[in-house]
């Protein structure tokens, strides 16, 4: 597993990337840190996918956090579309343990 | 640039838009490009036209009165950008569609053709602390001023 941001040299996300959630602002975005020493990058909660427990994705669709059980704390996955950096997805498992 | 960004500065590229813009910037069809801001960047706004709104321009004459030059002056409301590429956190009061003070909103909602904008990066803090700036910010978030 790789974790390296590089927002402004190659123009978005490249692999795969473990995080915590930092802050939730309810309605607007989430930040998520990706190591102790950098600062925390701030997601818009339309990039932000559910991973059901059949294994399929759903976008948030503007639950209580509460409810889904995203928590400042929680671990988030972000993954990036092959070939389109810029599009990166938010990705919060309720089922899985950290 | 002491002047800011101004409304009739040239377009520098199109983009596509998928999601619900604030209808002001839907109308005059140009948003502002937030790649290199960074959260806790602040925002700085003034109407184009000082003279078109009574509270930013008492606010340019008391900054005047105070001993700063014109070039700073003139900049009449702030905002701490949040990082998302479109969230301002703010102090406000009768912003149209929002209750009085801090708020949340679109940058975009200056998008209307009549309000320049600059943005501002304090040279002494790293981006870490810059977040901090931010997260207070949202921790002010509903606080009545």
């Amino acid at each position: 597993m790789t974790a390296f941001y590089d927002k402004k040299g190659a123009g978005g996300w490249h692999g795969w990337h473990v995080g915590q959630v930092a802050r939730l602002v309810p309605g607007k975005l989430v930040y998520v840190a990706f190591s102790p020493k950098d600062a925390p990058r701030a997601f818009k909660l339309d990039s932000l996918l559910i991973k059901q427990s059949n294994g399929t994705f759903s976008s948030y669709a503007g639950e209580p956090f509460s409810q889904l059980g995203l928590t400042v704390g929680s671990s988030v996955e972000v993954v990036s579309v092959p070939g389109h950096p810029a599009q990166a997805n938010l990705v919060f498992d309720p089922f899985h343990k950290s | 640039m002491a002047d800011g960004l101004l409304p009739s500065a040239p377009t520098r590229r199109k983009i596509r838009i998928d999601r619900q813009l604030p209808p002001q910037a839907r109308n005059w069809g140009r948003i502002l490009d937030l790649s290199a801001a960074e959260p806790g960047d602040l925002i700085l706004t003034r109407p184009v036209d000082a003279n078109s709104d009574k509270i930013s321009a008492a606010i340019r004459k008391a900054q005047l009165e105070g001993g700063f030059a014109l070039e700073h002056a003139q900049w009449t409301h702030a905002a701490v950008y949040l990082g998302d590429d479109e969230h301002l956190c703010e102090a406000n009061f009768k912003a149209p569609g929002y209750p009085n003070g801090v708020i949340i909103r679109s940058a975009f909602d200056y998008c209307d053709g009549t309000y320049a904008v600059r943005a501002r990066r304090p040279k002494d803090m790293n981006a870490k602390e810059r977040f901090t700036n931010s997260d207070w910010c949202i921790g002010e978030f509903g606080e009545f001023l």
